[in-house]
């Protein structure tokens, strides 16, 4: 997931993301690569703990140098993807965990990336939780945005994926459409 | 990052760990502060010490002298040009020399000894004649009594010296009056002599004659004024100048004149003080009065010292007030290195959103330049403050001996503009290394840190 995103290079080999190898990119241009191409999202959420929400989805704008008339729309419209609107000035400790984890997605969509990363985004929530955040992020494939998650519960990657793919020690061992690999 | 992004975000983090930023703020301050106090008082030093110098007109008066003036006992004559006649320092050349650009005044220095009847007693001393713009020189500062009431009135100042002679109690002098008992010179009859003349004789000679004038003690002076080098350092009782040209008192230079093979039957000086706008000045003065012939002798090479020696003065007080901010700037480097320990999984989010390394570096090099700019408004300000409580405390001491109060320290816009350069580039040069420390970080270490 590092690699795809961005945020760490390959010893050797290629990546190819939206059409180009980033492992070829220079550090300047990755940064670019993770402002536009990519969102990210974690297990532990990330947020920054002094900010307020509305700040914390901000930031990704400002990195990106997006007009100041034109975050506050921004951020108002990737916190209604995420219902969480009415909590603009909280900060993220005031917050449940499955709270935190759509404010970290509102985060990662601010920016409309055309891939997102979610690495164990379920990790630290409750199974309830967990199904209403993966639920969540099938939403926003309708905005035609490919999402690459990460999970070690088969059941949920097989009721949401398209497409699984399946790693064990390293190494990948297969790739299929959901429903080819639960058969 | 657009920088208005960069200050909002560094100002955010610097509020956000209020009490130690503030406390390396208030380092930069301290530091700051004795860098502005130590320069201030050097500058405030310099600029009294310039004012009193140029207030005494040692800086900006030339002495002028003919070219043939005596050079002491069996010495010849110094013939510059041979052939041609030595000019005359009179009337003519008085007047020239005060058409000359850039100078104030030209004045003759008259003094001669007298003697002094007071009580019915004698007293010998120097009399001298005060031009009117020595009452804005400041060679009357901390004077008892007025100063003249007019450019010829029968008034006369007295040095505290020859004060105590007269009198145990000086103070009770004032409004008493003195008898000036002078050697007055009278052209010979049949000579031509111009009786309009103030010092004027015929080459043919003159005769001299015993004359008294009562003169009013207006006031004391404490200290000797000293109106250019060739000046009144000697003199102990000051009247007006016109008052002493009317009195045609027999002078030193009157017996060299007499000897004299001089044509003209004009009014000749001994030497003449010729007063610049500015020592800036004195050296192209100088010249011009060459140029027409004349000795010129002007102080400006000690100016020169002066300034040297201030400049020199300023450099050792600035090292000394530098030490302190260079205390300060250790502080910077260990309250942004701290903070880098304490931020790095906040450093990994802004690379994983997308902050370049350069977006890093630039926002710890914001966070120290606004210590810095902070901390060297405070210092300013600070520094300013504690030269005016020295200011304050000299002055206080110096009315308690009696004496007036001066403005030790001086901060200059220069100064505190130069303060506030200084202080934020020390910052932002302390800030290098964590800013470079912080753009390198690997965003998937920042991101596992707990």
């Amino acid at each position: 997931m590092n690699l795809i995103g961005g945020l760490d290079r390959p010893t050797s080999g290629s990546i190819v993301s939206n059409g180009q190898n980033i492992a070829a990119l220079s550090s300047l241009d990755l940064a670019r690569y993770r402002r536009h191409t990519v969102g990210m999202i974690f297990q532990s959420f990330n947020l920054l703990t002094r900010m307020t929400l509305e700040e914390n989805v901000e930031l990704p704008l400002r990195l990106a140098e997006v007009d100041h008339a034109e975050r506050a729309g921004r951020v108002r419209e990737a916190l209604e993807r995420v219902r969480l609107t009415h909590r603009l000035g909280h900060r993220p400790v005031e917050l449940s965990g499955g709270e935190q984890q759509r404010v970290a997605i509102a985060r990662a969509l601010v920016n409309r990336p055309k891939i997102l990363l979610a690495d164990e985004p379920t990790g630290n929530l409750d199974s309830a939780t967990g199904d209403a955040i993966l639920t969540l992020l099938q939403e926003q494939t309708k905005y035609g945005m490919t999402i690459v998650m990460v999970t070690h519960e088969r059941a949920l990657a097989e009721k949401f994926a398209d497409r699984l793919a399946i790693m064990g020690d390293g190494k990948l061992l297969s790739t299929s459409a959901a429903k080819g690999l639960a058969q | 990052m657009k920088a208005r992004d960069l200050t909002e975000l560094a100002l955010r983090n610097l509020r956000e760990a209020l009490f130690r930023n503030a406390l390396t703020t208030l380092g930069v301050a301290v530091g700051v502060a004795s860098l502005v106090a130590m320069l201030s008082l050097g500058v405030g030093l310099q600029e009294l010490a310039s004012k009193r110098l140029s207030q005494s007109g040692l800086f900006d008066t030339i002495l002028v002298t003919p070219k043939n003036s005596f050079r002491g006992a069996g010495r010849p004559q110094r013939e510059e040009q041979p052939g041609k006649p030595v000019r005359v320092l009179d009337e003519d050349a008085r007047k020239e020399i005060e058409k000359f650009p850039n100078v104030v005044e030209v004045y003759p220095q008259i003094r001669f000894f007298t003697e002094v009847r007071f009580n019915n007693k004698p007293f010998a001393t120097v009399v001298a004649g005060m031009p009117e713009s020595s009452k804005n020189s400041g060679s009357f500062d901390g004077m008892k009594g007025h100063l003249f009431s007019s450019p010829a009135a029968d008034e006369a100042i007295l040095q505290i010296e020859f004060a105590k002679e007269l009198s145990e109690n000086t103070d009770s002098l004032i409004g008493q009056d003195l008898v000036l008992r002078y050697a007055e010179r009278q052209a010979l009859p049949g000579n031509g002599a111009s009786s309009a003349d103030h010092t004027a004789e015929s080459s043919g000679g003159f005769s001299v004659v015993p004359k008294e004038l009562r003169l009013k003690i207006i006031g004391i002076v404490e200290t000797e004024p000293a109106q250019g080098y060739g000046g009144y350092g000697n003199a102990r009782l000051l009247i007006p100048l016109e008052t002493s040209a009317t009195l045609r008192a027999a002078q030193v230079n009157d017996l060299r004149d007499i000897v004299r093979d001089s044509a003209a039957n004009k009014t000749t000086y001994a030497s003449l003080s010729v007063r610049a706008k500015s020592p800036s000045q004195v050296e192209a003065v100088e010249a011009s009065i060459k140029n027409l012939g004349f000795n010129a002798f002007s102080l400006l090479d000690a100016s020169k010292s002066l300034r040297t020696f201030f400049s020199v003065f300023d450099s050792l007080l600035g090292i000394f007030g530098a030490l302190a901010l260079a205390v300060a700037t250790l502080g910077i480097v260990n309250t942004l290195v701290m903070s880098i320990l304490e931020r790095r999984r906040e450093i990994g989010v802004l690379k994983a959103l997308g902050a370049a390394d350069s977006d890093v570096q630039r926002l710890f090099f914001v966070e120290a330049g606004v210590m810095g700019l902070l901390g060297g408004i405070l210092g300013v300000t600070f520094g300013w403050i504690l030269g005016r409580a020295v200011t304050y405390g000299t002055n206080v001491y110096l009315h308690r001996q009696n004496l007036n109060s001066i403005e030790l320290s001086s901060v200059p816009w220069w100064l505190v503009l130069a303060a506030l350069v200084f202080a934020v580039l020390v910052s932002l040069a302390a800030g290098l290394y964590p800013a470079s420390r912080a753009a390198k970080l690997n965003p998937v270490d920042a991101l596992r840190y707990d």
